[in-house]
């Protein structure tokens, strides 16, 4: 166990307003994150992955989502208290993102060099900031941009990209290369946090691998802690330390990769739904066994138990309480099923 | 092979680019026996998708034959060969794309019904809607329904419905189930498979997920670039793997279970070659931990090593 907590994020609740109603995205999620370590938040589309991803970033569409209850604290400061211009200075430098679609986050008419030292400039201290701004042309720009250059050509080796192709634009690299870049943009200033936002979904197998190695690599060189986002089980096992399951806004379970995968241990219904619906490799299970039902509508959803109407185990306390978290150590799971006993 | 349905010979396609000849599909020969699945996999670009689309005649090959029953359904003019393509469907990967979004539930599945004069009047079609609702497990209410206001999962048992409303004995599945969270692609697969037990269809399942393809084919086949370079039994994929790329690809894919922490991975360097007019040689060979110069300079062929096992490897040549 290393580190303090980097984060902590207490009861939030995040919604969106939209014409159809009130889309509950999140409703009371609680986390910890300490330095140094690797969390996997798992689950399906509209489990609110990704709000919750945007609400630690602040980068919720403005009009539309809102937080409306809870603190997000990075070293100790609640995110959601700062005024824009403090959060610009955390947002990039402090905490950093990965997104999904590396063709649609990077700008298609910057090189990459230019993408990444934009990065630097903005999070340089104030002086050097004005020198950027009024001393173009002078000595002293000049100095600093031999620096930033040298420093982009460091990040993109440890990425894997040849510093003789910076000068070029995304479109003349593929996909993995892309994600590459993307990832080289948000570790160039040494953030504490990562978030990824499925960095790998929309790459194939053998360059999900070989972007995963590189992840792995740089977070153990950089101790860098990492908020992975992903539907994929087989990637969260392969990199996380703990793993929250998400369900319709809410964390249904939380531990350690050991506590979850842990096949002999007690687990939430829908977190065994998941692991009984995927077809594996490594075993000839003649069928699979689906959830079945569909993911509960998000503008109106159950006050008890979310998960009840597909549950095999739902009784008559599901549909009318919200189960509480039961927890052993780290391990924790909200369901009615083991409410009986005090613990796991 | 016993009650082989469709047999392609030598299946070439090539696309005109600015820069020269794309090989798309280089030289394929797959064979579907009737009521049973045979997958196809592949990384994106190999031509997987190229390949179901010959094999039904939706583009012209550039050469070779696709037999239906041993008749090559190539020769046949539109007329004869809207007959055969009572034959043969296709469900599609994206279900948001794949359905006309101003026509109803009903209208979508009863379309081809129309298209191919299968129902008399208004009652039978209406009757044949239902039970093809019945079949893939979609509830009546929604059969006013438009896409639009379906999920995801819903839609793709739309497209499964329209592609059994002619009662065909052959499905080709372009990546049905990857626009779908598991929880529904399991689901979906389930569906699929009681399909073919109960109607003895046989499908062309293609996609990019290696544990996908091995739950529900027999027979697999591994393409690169264009190229089949392994075919074989599912149980022997994972246990026996032959080819390196098929042993990376095998590698590559995660697994949700923590003994695969243990073994370290095998990870291929570099990427996918360009498919424009490719040299002769084996395609993976850039990207081969066992290159050599043997794998330069001729086409490998797909050879037998042991009964229902092919491999295209010069590693296994005799």
């Amino acid at each position: 166990m290393n580190g303090n907590p980097l984060l902590e994020i207490e009861d939030l609740f995040t919604v969106y307003n939209t014409e159809i109603g009130v889309v509950k995205a999140i409703n009371g999620i609680s986390l910890q994150l300490r330095e140094g370590m690797t969390l996997g938040l798992v689950g399906e589309t509209g489990a609110g992955k990704t709000t919750t991803a945007l609400s630690i970033m602040r980068l919720l569409p403005e009009k539309t989502g809102k937080v409306i209850k809870g603190a997000i604290k990075f070293e100790g400061k609640n995110l959601l208290d700062l005024d824009e211009f403090e959060m610009e200075k955390i947002r990039g430098k402090e905490i950093s993102m990965i997104f999904q679609d590396p063709l649609s986050s990077l700008n298609p008419i910057m090189t990459v060099a230019d993408q990444i030292e934009e990065v630097l400039m903005i999070h340089q201290s104030d002086k050097k900031k004005k020198s950027y701004n009024f001393l173009q042309n002078s000595q002293l720009f000049l100095r600093s941009n031999t620096k930033i250059e040298r420093k982009t050509d460091e990040i993109l080796e440890l990425v894997g990209i040849s510093s003789d192709r910076k000068r070029e634009f995304p479109h003349q690299f593929s996909g993995g290369m892309k994600q590459r870049v993307s990832i080289a943009m948000a570790l160039i200033c040494n953030p504490k946090l990562i978030i990824a936002d499925e960095p790998t979904t929309a790459l194939d197998v053998t360059i999900q691998a070989q972007v995963i190695e590189i992840m792995e690599k740089l977070k153990q060189q950089l101790n860098t802690a990492m908020i992975l986002i992903t539907h994929d089980l087989g990637i969260v096992a392969s990199i996380c330390d703990e793993i929250a399951i998400m369900y319709a806004g809410e964390i249904i379970e939380f531990g350690t990769v050991e506590d979850i995968f842990d096949r002999n241990k007690k687990h939430h219904p829908y977190t065994q739904g998941l692991f009984d619906s995927i077809p594996r490799l490594d075993d000839d299970k003649p069928r699979l066994k689906p959830i079945r039902g569909l993911m509960p509508d998000p503008t109106d959803l159950p006050a008890s138990c979310k998960f009840h109407p597909r549950c095999d185990f739902c009784m008559d306390i599901c549909t009318k309480q919200n189960p509480l978290p039961l927890k052993e150590q780290m391990h924790m799971i909200r369901c009615h099923l083991y409410s009986g006993s005090k613990e796991l | 092979m016993e009650n082989v349905l469709i047999k392609t010979v030598d299946l070439k396609k090539y696309f005109k680019t600015p820069k020269g000849l794309l090989h798309a599909v280089d030289g394929v020969n797959i064979t579907v026996e009737s009521g049973k699945t045979l997958g196809v996999v592949g990384e994106s670009g190999c031509g997987k998708s190229t390949l179901g689309r010959l094999v039904l005649r939706l583009i012209e090959p550039t050469s070779g034959e696709v037999l239906l029953k041993d008749q090559n359904i190539l020769k046949y003019n539109s007329r004869e060969m809207k007959k055969y393509r009572l034959h043969m469907q296709m469900i599609f990967q994206d279900p948001y794309a794949s359905l006309n979004p101003r026509m109803s539930v009903t209208d979508i599945i009863a379309e081809p019904l129309i298209a191919n004069n299968l129902c008399k009047n208004q009652k039978e079609k209406n009757e044949k809607v239902k039970e093809l609702m019945d079949i893939v497990g979609l509830a009546q209410r929604y059969s006013n329904s438009y896409p639009h206001e379906l999920d995801g999962g819903r839609r793709q048992r739309i497209g499964v419905a329209r592609a059994l409303a002619v009662d065909p004995d052959f499905i080709v599945c372009d990546e049905p189930v990857s626009a779908l969270d598991v929880s529904i692609q399991a689901q979906i697969l389930n569906l699929l498979m009681d399909l073919q037990d109960q109607q003895k269809i046989a499908y062309l399942f293609i996609t990019h997920d290696l544990s996908v393809v091995k739950h529900i084919s027999q027979t697999i086949v591994i393409m690169y670039l264009g190229q089949c370079i392994e075919e074989v039994s599912n149980k022997e994929l994972f246990h026996n793997p032959l080819h390196p790329y098929t042993q990376a690809l095998l590698s590559a894919i995660p697994i949700p279970d923590l003994s695969s922490r243990k073994h370290p991975r095998y990870i291929i360097k570099g990427e996918v070659t360009s498919p424009i007019e490719p040299e002769p040689g084996c395609r993976f060979r850039t990207r081969c931990p066992h290159a050599t110069t043997s794998c330069i300079g001729r086409d490998i062929p797909l050879f037998e090593v042991e009964k229902n096992h092919k491999v295209a490897c010069v590693l296994f040549e005799r």
